[in-house]
């Protein structure tokens, strides 16, 4: 049904675990654990240590990041911590300060 | 439906800790922690709430289970479970409701003056 949505005047302190995607505009705090997506919008503000399969980074990020498919910094995105992923693109423009670590899969 | 809430907690999604904001909150998912909002939270029909709420109104469709004080009015809908203690001016059962616990109509939780 409804995709999960921390709306802009919201702001969530804790654990946040889940299947489905999560869409951030407003603020996060603490640990994001998910088997689905993360994106965390223009407006969005994620200060936690973050697992998903997929991040898509076009607010600011600050934390440890885990994306198992792949993590996006968006042109608009900043990002501050270490990311650990299978894929990373960083696009012109993009804030990036920390360290990537690529698990390279063997098939 | 999407548009008139601010913030949705999807059905395969669990949130410990606390959430605070000033939009509508609908909870279709698992909430477990404190929740504090100047505005009304919607528990979903497929929504389970396990948390100390402070709302300007609360309207349970799914499980609620905690404290709620909202300066506005609590809504327990048909089909609704609701236990633990719920605190606001008005506060409306429908039938088909089922709610264990204790409510208290009387202290509208407009400014907290102490007890």
């Amino acid at each position: 049904m409804s995709e999960t949505t921390v709306g802009t005047k919201t702001r969530i302190n804790g654990r946040i675990s889940g299947t489905d995607r999560l869409c951030v505009h407003g603020l996060v705090e603490g640990e994001v654990a998910m088997e689905g997506d993360l994106v965390v919008e223009a407006d969005g503000r994620v200060e936690a240590t973050v697992s998903a399969r997929a991040v898509n980074i076009r607010g600011t990020v600050n934390g440890e990041v885990t994306g198992r498919d792949k993590v996006e910094i968006a042109p608009d995105g900043r990002m501050i911590g270490d990311v650990r992923t299978g894929r990373i693109l960083i696009s012109d423009g993009a804030v990036f300060k920390g360290r990537v670590e690529m698990d390279v899969r063997e098939g | 439906m999407s548009d008139e809430f601010g913030a949705v907690i999807g059905r395969n999604i669990v949130v410990r800790g606390e959430i605070e904001g000033s939009e509508v909150l609908l909870v279709e998912g698992r909430v477990e922690g404190t929740v504090n909002l100047e505005s009304e939270l919607v528990v979903g029909v497929s929504g389970h709430v396990e948390a100390d709420v402070n709302a300007q109104a609360l309207t349970i469709e799914g499980e609620f289970s905690g404290t709620a004080a909202c300066s506005d009015i609590v809504t327990l809908v048909n089909g609704c479970h609701g236990t633990g203690e719920l605190k606001a001016p008005r506060v409306v059962i429908e039938e088909g409701a089922v709610f264990t616990g204790r409510l208290n109509m009387e202290t509208g939780v407009r400014e907290s003056r102490g007890e």
